[in-house]
């Protein structure tokens, strides 16, 4: 997965090596993380969800390499793109 | 269907079942040349198209366009997508020129509401959260393919919901 951020005439990539990163020990710090740090009311997620989520990421990059799962450009040339 | 010439082409040559060599045979040009108009790297010359299409049994219109995905329709369900390779596609534009666009695999879409996720804890948008997903995914499944939602808002903000 590839975050890309243009800003202010600069732009990175972050790149998110999904096939290592999620998996059953990160969907455990993600609940827990979400637990402890997120405010946002009715959300609460358990690991064994996010790893559903998890699993049907991978599925959708296989069926779909290189998606642009978001893309938003804004007026003023600032763009964020997350590609799978 | 897809979304270029190229990937059209490319599309239409693997139904028929041939190769790019037999394409480029057929045509009159290189197996260089149909390599490059499947990776959108040139385009075929305008006078190639007729002939083009009449060889995938199609018109040069629906080659050059590709089908129209304005249309809402419900596709047969012997022609039916694996929901696993269907997309949903929300844009919006907004008067002000920002323009948002996300490409989400009903794959996704399925196994997020399956755990009960609801696009406002996603976006943090309220207005999001009268988008039925669950309506809309079972649509997917039945068939309904094309355009479902085209909103026009008073200060031009312009919404589109499509399912291909």
């Amino acid at each position: 997965m590839r975050i890309r951020i243009e800003a202010d005439g600069r732009r990175f990539t972050i790149l998110l090596p999904i096939g290592i990163i999620l998996n059953r020990f990160t969907a455990r710090i993600a609940e827990s993380c979400i637990k402890n740090y997120v405010s946002v009311p009715d959300v609460s997620f358990t690991a064994e969800q996010l790893l559903t989520m998890f699993r049907a990421i991978k599925q959708a990059r296989k069926n779909f390499p290189g998606l642009a799962l978001v893309d938003v450009k804004t007026a003023d040339n600032q763009r964020i793109m997350i590609k799978l | 269907m897809a979304n270029t010439l190229g990937s059209r082409i490319a599309e239409y040559r693997k139904a028929k079942g041939i190769t790019q060599d037999q394409l480029a045979e057929y045509m009159g040009v290189s197996s260089q040349a149909v390599s490059k108009w499947e990776n959108d790297l040139s385009c075929p010359d305008i006078a190639l198209l007729p002939r083009l299409a009449d060889y995938f049994g199609i018109t040069v219109d629906k080659l050059l366009r590709g089908e129209n995905s304005d249309a809402v329709r419900v596709v047969p369900e012997e022609e039916r997508k694996d929901l696993n390779k269907m997309l949903l596609r929300i844009s919006v534009n907004s008067s002000n020129g920002d323009i948002a666009k996300i490409n989400l695999p009903l794959s996704l879409v399925k196994a997020a509401l399956e755990i009960g996720i609801q696009m406002p804890q996603i976006s943090g948008r309220e207005a999001l959260k009268d988008i039925d997903f669950g309506a809309i995914l079972l649509a997917a499944e039945s068939g309904v393919i094309g355009k479902l939602v085209e909103v026009k808002s008073a200060d031009g903000d312009v919404v589109e919901i499509v399912i291909e």
